[in-house]
């Protein structure tokens, strides 16, 4: 095999959306045989430019080549089927079904029947191939994440790709999950499969990557090979960032100290079910101090929905008990909770945050309506909450133009910068925020996170369950980990930082085996 | 066999085909929703292929043309529905109630002609040969029209169609998880096109047993809720095909039950006497209504979630990225 | 940021048709929103858009189609339509006749449109315009002789109350278990007609009726007033009433607010501590009262007595004019009147030989082509929500160039 025989040839990629050149004449070369990192910003058009070679876009100038043979895709069906195969941040799986129906839903033979048979027996081959463990015949409901990720890996490998992008693909694993990815890509490579992996956490890219393409605002800025250490990442940093003013990828965040030690929300022993019944949160304690932000850190679905919805008010709490101060919350409804002074940020802007087809003024006074300040007897004084509205607008900085539009059309920082304002506006003493920043772009994330820190400042203690370490870590005083409904771990934010690894093991539960053992 | 006067074997032949009609409207709107589109026309649905199939009998004479006619007709205007909530994207209830307005008011305008004409060829029922001799069942299913014996063997054949052939595995992945389905290069508005299409037809053939079948002759709004009660035999079923016989069954039972108590009259223990036929002819809605409760008890106490195809009721709308 | 996006903003305003829907997401690229006029008339030219062009067009398509189904059947739609017409509206009589149909439209529309704020599919207003109508008749016919005026006034009571309990079973089983309302609603109906049916073939049956199945006739007291001599009762009073009602409680209330909030989006109602079981319970019964209403006002006003065929399918016709009037109360009044005049023209119907189906005919094309028209329109809008999302790319903001990514 030529070691720098080409798999992927890009040439001058341009994609346009209305108004915006998302990718503007991008090169790409991605030799067989490597791991090549492609890294940037949000927007950068990192995504852009993989939907154009996984056949979701059309690209509309420039050429694809795969393996010097010029390609044109009309659908993913067409890249699936000239080798490209995809594996998107969000899987693209049926949940009720096993992982061989998965895998079949793509196949089209046998014409009538489905031969899961066969699919069950080359799966189970693949699998031991390439080091990806799946069980065939189990449900996707059923599996982790990374276990998910393994079967959208082996699903393309079923399809015949040579050619395996992967859309930042260690945004929801833990540690050790990351860690055996990375080694089942550097194994695919070795094989002679070329893998495209989209990031911008410089750490894995040091770690796994051949080479990296730098994109910066639609451009490809520079195409490096990676050898690793502290130098190359800062300067990819730099390019990545470039010239911007308003966003430093270190970006220390002012280390804030809180001196009280005034425990204001304490949950104690809660045990609560999900919707299924099962209990999730088994026993859990947790308390936080006036000023204080502590961090709960983890790998989605361990129980943090759960959490702050049950602190909330919103979910039943089946033994245990929740403190604001000395004000017993227990299962006290989530109007009076709130009213007691504990707000809360839910994790679903769109679905649980707002009323997304309400206007802005209707979302903003969704926890406040019944109040006496808003209402004139059975009636809402729309006056007042118009002024409130336009006052909180431009203290956080929303960007609207019309506040009587649906709040669906907000983006997602602007709109998490309305649910903020609404609900620090309301002078909470404890405040949950959950994924506060995700899916928002830099400049946002900052003032997001500076304005947690302020409140902070001002005294309110906050509970901030994310699923982001890099956050969890700056923000935090303390970082708790929860695992399996429980705290399997708790640190300092200092001392955290140096102790990833012991991090790592408290998210795959390590302490909570120990546990059961002795 | 009787009791208080009942023909117990009787009853039960009517429970069977009683509840055909409606076997077959459920079973067309499982397959309907299974594909992730929710079909509350199923009464005007049904109205069109009973007025369709009984107007294609008068004229053509045979029952073939008029079956051929209801599934046709079934589809036609299943076709608006399909339009309406894949391609324009409406809300599926408000559409689907305006499927059954409309079907209802264009059967009953079309339909007046037909008032108290009986047609030429009726389903008659076709005894098995040696099946009709067993004890007991013989009579009660191999006495039925051939209508019967198709809706008894499409009911399995769905549910292996649903769940074990590639066919079956993409209106699964549609109905639960469409961008998934899209992804995979499968045509989701195509999908839902052809299934509310063949639900709508097989609603129609449940119509058609009306009039050619149950009770050879048209009236305005024959099928007095028979839609309506499919509706609901779709969540009572869990959307699976073999549990839509016993849902099927239990509302033929009810209609059956009723006709039974008002022939036995005087028969009956003293407590049953004079029911007056008014309450007995509600007990199919009141027990539709009951079994759903049921379904919905035995979701809440087990907490259970309703196995519902994730996607019912939800137009799909491709993300652009991911 | 603001030299710059002055500068971008004029470069592209050259680049915009002259377009109403475009003129709003302009504005939108100020912030923050000075309140300015241009916006405020291109906001208001939409909605009007929306609430009268598109309902008027649809309809007028949709009789233009129903027109092509009389002419593939042998009628010449425009005799059709022109009697039709003049049924419905081409004297005062006639007029006076639509109006008194419209009063059980208005009444169940404004039913089903509060229902429908919340989401709650209440399929069910013919079924609680019985109930109503029951319960007011059975008032009736046991106090109309001894209680004098104040007959009116408990009548009206027992058609809210006994709208409301019926309407409040799909309510309960919806808010506790969980149980679709639209097939409880239905199967309720099913059951109340019949047995309706029921009190009218025995125990309520008028002894001098010659075996009709019918009561009664309530006595002068139990009959509501008449605006002069026409047809026209006081129901049309109770109608606009409650329009004025259902409008400031939608509008106004803290509990519009919520209702509305339910209807958008349960999980943020739950969220913001909206207790939804209750909601569910009140809106159905408020929903069933007003239905009941239009029984009650159906008997007292018009038939006089309980009978068969008291509702020419008011409670689905409801469905439409709701839906037509974009659940705006206001425009229910104006949409009932004008479906008052088509079920009225449906009785002329029969005496040129048309089929009773056919009002109900140009019902559902109705609807399907009012759901049509507000599909296009909406495609129409998101593209100009797209295209506020983009002018406000074109300003360098980051957030915004997300969205489109995505």
């Amino acid at each position: 095999m030529n070691e720098t025989e080409l798999a992927v040839r890009l040439v001058n990629v341009t994609k346009r959306f209305p108004g915006v050149t998302a990718n503007d004449s991008i090169s790409l070369a991605v030799r067989v045989g490597e791991v090549h990192a492609l890294l940037g910003e949000n927007g950068a058009g990192k995504s852009t430019l993989m939907s154009i070679l996984a056949g979701l876009y059309q690209p509309d100038e420039g050429q694809i080549f795969l393996w010097d043979k010029p390609s044109h895709f009309r659908s993913p069906a067409d890249a699936i089927e000239a080798g490209v195969g995809m594996v998107w941040q969000h899987f693209k799986l049926v949940p009720n079904q096993t992982v061989a129906e998965n895998v079949a839903l793509g196949l089209h033979h046998p014409r009538f029947g489905l031969g899961l048979k066969a699919v069950e027996k080359k799966l189970a081959e693949l699998s031991a191939q390439h080091g990806l463990e799946v069980k065939p015949t189990a449900l996707i409901r059923n599996l982790s994440v990374g276990e998910q990720q393994r079967v959208e890996i082996i699903k393309t490998l079923y399809y015949g790709a040579k050619v395996l992008i992967l859309d930042e693909p260690t945004a929801n694993l833990t540690p050790p999950e990351a860690s055996g990815l990375f080694k089942a890509m550097r194994r695919l490579a070795e094989q002679g499969y070329a893998i495209i992996f989209i990031s911008h956490k410089l750490d894995e890219i040091g770690e796994v990557a051949n080479r990296a393409t730098i994109l910066k605002a639609g451009k490809a800025v520079a195409t490096l090979p990676i050898e690793g250490g502290e130098a190359e990442k800062r300067k990819l940093a730099a390019l990545m960032v470039g010239g911007s003013t308003e966003t430093s990828l270190e970006a220390p965040l002012s280390d804030h100290f809180h001196l009280s030690t005034k425990v204001l929300l304490a949950a104690k022993n809660i045990s609560v079910f999900n919707d299924q019944a099962i209990t999730v949160l088994n026993n859990l304690s947790l308390q936080v101090d006036q000023g204080e932000i502590v961090s709960v850190v983890g790998v989605a679905g361990n129980g943090q929905r759960e959490l702050a919805e049950a602190l909330a008010g919103l979910r039943r709490i089946e033994s245990g008990r929740v403190y604001l101060g000395d004000r017993d919350l227990t299962n006290k409804g989530s109007r009076l909770i709130s009213r007691l002074g504990l707000a809360f940020v839910p994790e679903d802007r769109l679905s649980m945050g707002s009323a997304a087809g309400l206007n802005l003024e209707e979302n903003f006074i969704l926890k406040s309506y019944w109040q006496s300040s808003l209402k004139r007897g059975p009636f809402i004084s729309w006056g007042k909450a118009r002024q409130q509205l336009a006052e909180a607008v431009s203290q956080y900085d929303v960007r609207v133009g019309n506040l009587k539009a649906p709040a669906r059309l907000l983006s997602g920082g602007n709109l998490q910068k309305l649910l903020l304002a609404r609900e620090i506006g309301s002078d909470p003493k404890a405040l949950i925020v959950a994924n506060p920043t995700r899916g928002l772009d830099i400049g946002a994330t900052r003032y997001v996170q500076n304005r947690l820190i302020q409140q902070a400042e001002s005294g309110t203690a906050i509970l901030l369950i994310t699923e982001d370490l890099d956050e969890a870590l700056a923000l935090g005083n303390r970082v708790l980990v929860l695992y399996r409904g429980r705290i399997t771990g708790e640190l300092p934010a200092q001392t955290a930082r140096q102790s990833l690894s012991q991090i790592g093991f408290w998210m795959t539960g390590a302490r909570a085996k120990a546990k059961d053992e002795g | 066999m009787s009791l208080f006067g009942i023909d117990l074997v009787l009853l039960l032949a009517t429970t069977v085909s009683a509840g055909t009609p409606v076997m077959l409207a459920t079973l067309g709107a499982i397959f309907n929703e299974r594909s992730g589109v929710l079909n509350l026309g199923l009464e005007g649905l049904m109205l069109v292929g009973a007025l369709a199939g009984f107007a294609a009998t008068n004229s053509s004479g045979s029952v073939w043309v008029g079956v051929l006619a209801a599934l046709l007709a079934g589809a036609a205007l299943a076709l608006i529905h399909a339009f309406f909530t894949v391609t324009l994207q409406v809300n599926q209830v408000v559409s689907g109630l305006a499927l059954t307005l409309f079907g209802t008011g264009l059967t009953a305008y079309l339909g007046r002609g037909f008032i108290g004409i009986r047609t030429p060829d009726t389903f008659n029922p076709v005894v098995i040969p040696l099946l009709s001799d067993i004890p007991l069942f013989g009579p009660i299913l191999f006495k039925q029209d051939l209508l019967v014996y198709l809706s008894i063997i499409i009911a399995p054949l769905l549910y292996l169609y649903i769940y074990k052939t590639r066919p079956g595995l993409q209106l699964r992945a549609v109905g639960e998880s469409p961008a998934t389905a899209d992804s995979m290069g499968i045509s989701v508005a195509g999908i839902r096109y052809f299934y509310v299409l063949i639900g709508g037809a097989l609603a129609g053939l449940g119509g058609a047993y009306l009039t050619l079948a149950s009770n050879p002759a048209w009236l305005e709004n024959i099928t007095a809720g028979r839609g309506w009660i499919a509706v609901a035999l779709v969540i009572f079923a869990g959307w699976n095909p073999l549990r839509a016989i016993l849902g099927a069954y239990l509302f033929g039972g009810m209609e059956a039950l009723q006709f039974s108590l008002q022939a036995a009259g005087n028969d009956l223990p003293l407590f049953l006497h004079d029911i007056p036929s008014f309450f007995l002819k509600m007990l199919p809605y009141i027990m539709t209504l009951a079994a759903l409760v049921l379904v919905e008890w035995r979701f809440k106490v087990s907490k259970k979630q309703s196995n519902a195809p994730a996607a019912l009721g939800l137009p799909y709308i491709r993300q652009e990225k991911s | 940021m603001g030299k710059s996006s002055n500068k971008k903003q004029s470069m592209s305003d050259k680049n915009q048709p002259k377009n109403i829907l475009i003129s709003e997401s302009q504005d939108s690229k100020m912030p923050p929103p000075p309140k300015s006029k241009p916006r405020v008339a291109s906001g208001m030219l939409i909605r009007i858009g929306l609430g009268l062009g598109v309902p008027l067009l649809s309809v007028v398509v949709a009789f233009t189609t129903v027109g092509l189904v009389l002419a593939t059947t042998g009628k010449d739609p425009i005799v059709v339509y022109g009697e039709m017409y003049r049924s419905a509206f081409g004297d005062e009589n006639a007029l006076a006749d639509t109006l008194v149909k419209a009063i059980p439209l208005i009444l169940t529309g404004l039913a089903v449109a509060i229902a429908f704020s919340a989401r709650l599919w209440n399929i069910g207003a013919e079924g609680q315009f019985f109930a109503g109508a029951i319960a007011a008749s059975g008032m009736a016919l046991a106090f109309d002789s001894v209680l004098g005026w104040f007959i009116l006034p408990v009548m009206f009571v027992a058609g809210i109350i006994g709208g409301a309990l019926w309407a409040l079973i799909p309510g309960i089983l919806r808010a506790y278990l969980n149980v679709n309302e639209i097939i409880s609603t239905l199967m309720l109906n099913y059951v109340i007609i019949l047995f309706s049916d029921y009190l009218i073939y025995s125990p309520w049956r008028d002894p001098q009726g010659f075996n009709f199945p019918l009561t009664r006739t309530f006595g002068d007291n139990a009959t509501l007033a008449t605006f002069g001599d026409s047809r026209v009762h006081l129901g049309l009073v109770f109608g606009i009433v409650a329009a004025v009602i259902v409008g400031l409680i939608l509008s106004r209330t803290t509990w519009g607010f919520e209702l509305k909030v339910m209807g958008d989006n349960p999980t943020a109602a739950r969220y913001a501590g909206i207790n939804i079981t209750r909601n569910i319970l009140l809106v159905m019964a408020f929903s069933g009262g007003l239905a009941g209403l239009a029984g009650m006002s159906e008997v007292t006003g018009v038939v006089h007595k309980l009978q068969q065929g008291i509702s020419s399918g008011y409670g689905f016709t409801a469905i439409i004019v709701a839906w037509l009037a974009r659940l705006n109360p206001w425009g229910i009044v104006l949409v009932a009147v004008l479906f008052g005049g088509l079920i009225n023209s449906g009785y002329a119907m029969k005496g040129i030989g048309i089929a009773s189906g056919f009002v109900t005919l140009i019902q559902g094309a109705v609807l399907f082509f009012v759901l049509a028209g507000e599909a296009l329109l909406r495609k129409l809008y998101y593209k100009q929500d797209l295209k506020r999302i983009l002018s406000t790319a074109v300003l360098g903001r980051t957030p915004a160039r997300e969205e489109v990514a995505q």
